[in-house]
């Protein structure tokens, strides 16, 4: 008998996603980009969202703030924040959430600010959105705000240009504008991809720091699996729209089940290089998202694929404390 | 900022010289001479020859250039042949009407263009849009003398809502502007529109709306104050075109102004006078450019930064 999990509403989740499938209207046809997504996060919890490019993540992290693209629109489930449904606020409540209860900090600090606005408006705007309070009570907010994210100078900072700062600093500002008004969830979408290897490692230590000084909850999105280990404490794998694996970071690191998981974790440099071994690189390309999937995703660029694999597709099933989406190696097996 | 300015005037000297040969020479290669419209019929060739010497165009064309030069750096622009008056006196006595006008339309074009642009890019895609946008290629392709006739015929002549011709108090200026200030507001427009859809699909955007900024707020202090660094240096080019866009407009309306002067002083060959505007409304081109510029690089840190 399938162990099909059913989620109860939870009564610590913050998010709730159930069921989330989006669609988007290109001129190739209509693509299936996340396809039946569902995940929790708790308060305080920091889940990592990790897959390849295309993988559905980044789209998954702009649905949660209602800011999806024109054309692309979810088609079917629900996303629960604080058990609102998101989906179902107008524009202008969800306005009242962004950047308050909800923040967003973006990849490429260089596109994210406003060229010809100073950093310390541009956090203040932030500030001043939500609290109603003077341009002048705003400003200095702004200040402390750069302060707690590490910006040494801060006052005489405030008042200079995003080209005037290095792209670490950059993504800094980008970091204190999302989480200005210590939103109860914040959405990280590849904070570090821009970024070399020790300022990244800076960027995380600020947002473990966050995590445990306001009890914000994280959802940390990244392609570097070894980056998400190193900050979160649980992990959702997704690939081509699905969720396949989902569990927490040490069970996952240790012994992953879903050879997508698995691939993904050889794919990547650890964060400490001297103790990269050669990496090997999955095989093949993601599906055409336009396709109805007939099987599992991975199929194609598995190597431990049975008949079953490429005749249905694995549902998400419970093993013990994890969750995974596979025909060979999960509870089916 | 300072130094920015200062080489941009720098800039101008050469330029300035480029420009008044090509003046000079236009109006000299150009068939016809003043000696023409001064004599009478019947008049004797040795009084052509004198009159000829008396304005110094019996000398070579480049002896010519080199003594009104030397004029012109001492601000003198020399006499009118047909009307015997200092060209700089009119000038000065056709500016002021010129500029009011000029400058009126060049508010028009701006304010409207600038509104324009701005709702047709809110509503993209919509009939808001499309008529803007209709009214946009109407408005550009519409010769602006032509438009006068048309706006003459309907609000003066029909309606009876305003004057038809001249320049008394400030009815009669509204026909004027706005057959000036269409193509103006046309162009405007198409380039604040255009400039706010590209912009508008920046990252720095989305961020905006995941800050929780209103759209309002979006548009008008972050979209609009980028989209308007293109348009301010359309806007440039225009300042320049306060004084030589309204020529014809001015010759419909019976308006007095440079444009009418230049017009007159064209049809006579008066050489000093066609100078002496053609300079000057050159040289509002070229001063109108430079401020555009200047106005720019103070919009844009990163320009500021750039000329320093």
């Amino acid at each position: 008998m399938l162990n099909q999990i059913r989620h109860s509403a939870d009564h610590d989740a913050i998010l709730s996603v159930e069921n989330l499938s989006i669609d988007i209207e290109s001129k190739r046809g209509v693509l299936h980009v996340v396809r039946g997504v569902s995940f929790h996060v708790n308060a305080g919890d920091r889940i990592g969202v990790v897959g390849e490019s295309g993988c559905g993540k980044s789209t998954l992290a702009l649905a949660i703030m209602r800011l999806l693209a024109p054309g692309a629109a979810p088609v079917g489930g629900s996303i629960q924040f604080l058990g609102t449904d998101l989906l179902a606020l107008s524009e202008t409540e969800m306005r009242r959430l962004r950047g308050n209860e909800i923040g967003m900090v973006f990849q490429d600090p260089a596109a994210s600010l406003n060229p010809m606005m100073t950093a310390g408006r541009q956090v203040g705007e932030t500030i001043e959105a939500h609290k109603g309070v003077s341009r002048k009570i705003s400003a200095s907010a702004a200040v402390d705000m750069m302060r707690s994210v590490k910006i040494p100078e801060p006052a005489v900072r405030a008042g200079q240009y995003p080209h005037q700062f290095s792209g670490g600093m950059r993504q800094r500002i980008v970091i204190a504008m999302g989480t200005a008004n210590t939103p109860k969830l914040i959405i990280a979408d590849e904070p570090t991809t821009a970024l070399d290897v020790t300022v990244q490692a800076q960027v995380i230590e600020l947002l473990e720091k966050m995590n445990t000084d306001t009890g914000s909850s994280i959802v940390f999105i990244s392609h570097n699996i070894a980056l998400v280990s190193e900050f979160c404490s649980r992990v959702v794998v997704m690939y081509a729209g699905r969720i396949v694996e989902e569990g927490s970071t040490s069970d996952i690191f240790s012994r992953p089940y879903h050879p997508y998981t698995s691939a993904l974790i050889k794919s990547v440099p650890p964060l400490d290089e001297r103790l990269a071994d050669g990496l090997v690189p999955i095989e093949g390309r993601p599906p055409n998202l336009a396709s109805k999937q007939v099987g599992c995703a991975f199929a194609a660029r598995c190597s431990s694929k049975i008949e079953k694999c490429t005749q249905s597709s694995p549902p998400l099933v419970a093993m013990g404390p994890r969750k995974v989406a596979c025909w060979v190696t999960g509870a089916h097996s | 900022m300072s130094s920015f300015i200062l080489r941009r005037l720098l800039a101008v000297i050469p330029t300035f010289f480029v420009v008044s040969l090509t003046v000079f020479l236009l109006i000299h290669l150009v068939p016809g001479d003043p000696i023409d419209s001064l004599m009478r019929a019947g008049s004797s060739p040795a009084l052509r020859e004198q009159m000829a010497a008396k304005y110094g165009l019996d000398r070579s064309l480049f002896e010519q250039y080199i003594i009104w030069m030397g004029k012109v750096l001492t601000l003198d622009f020399g006499t009118s042949i047909i009307q015997g008056r200092p060209v700089a006196a009119l000038i000065a006595q056709n500016l002021p009407s010129s500029l009011t006008l000029g400058g009126t339309a060049f508010l028009f074009s701006s304010l409207a263009g600038i509104a324009a642009g701005v709702l047709a890019a809110k509503y993209y895609g919509t009939r808001i849009d499309s008529s803007i946008t209709s009214g946009i290629l109407l408005g550009s392709t519409i010769p602006s003398f032509w438009l006068a006739l048309l706006l003459i015929l309907v609000f003066a002549v029909w309606l009876g809502w305003v004057p038809v011709s001249g320049a008394r108090g400030w009815s009669s200026l509204v026909l004027p502007v706005i057959a000036t200030g269409l193509g103006g507001v046309a162009l405007v427009a198409r380039v604040t529109k255009v400039s706010m859809i590209e912009i508008g699909r920046q990252d720095f955007v989305t961020l905006l709306r995941a800050k929780g900024v209103s759209e309002s707020r979006i548009r008008l202090q972050h979209i609009l104050r980028h989209a308007l660094v293109p348009v301010i240096s359309i806007l440039g080019l225009r300042i320049g075109w306060i004084l030589g866009g309204a020529i014809t407009v001015e010759v419909v309306f019976a308006r007095p102004g440079l444009g009418s002067l230049l017009i007159r002083a064209l049809n006579q060959r008066d050489y000093p006078l066609v100078q002496g505007c053609l300079l000057m409304l050159s040289m509002a081109v070229i001063l109108g450019t430079i401020i555009g510029d200047i106005a720019q690089a103070a919009m844009d840190p990163r320009q500021r930064e750039a000329s320093k």
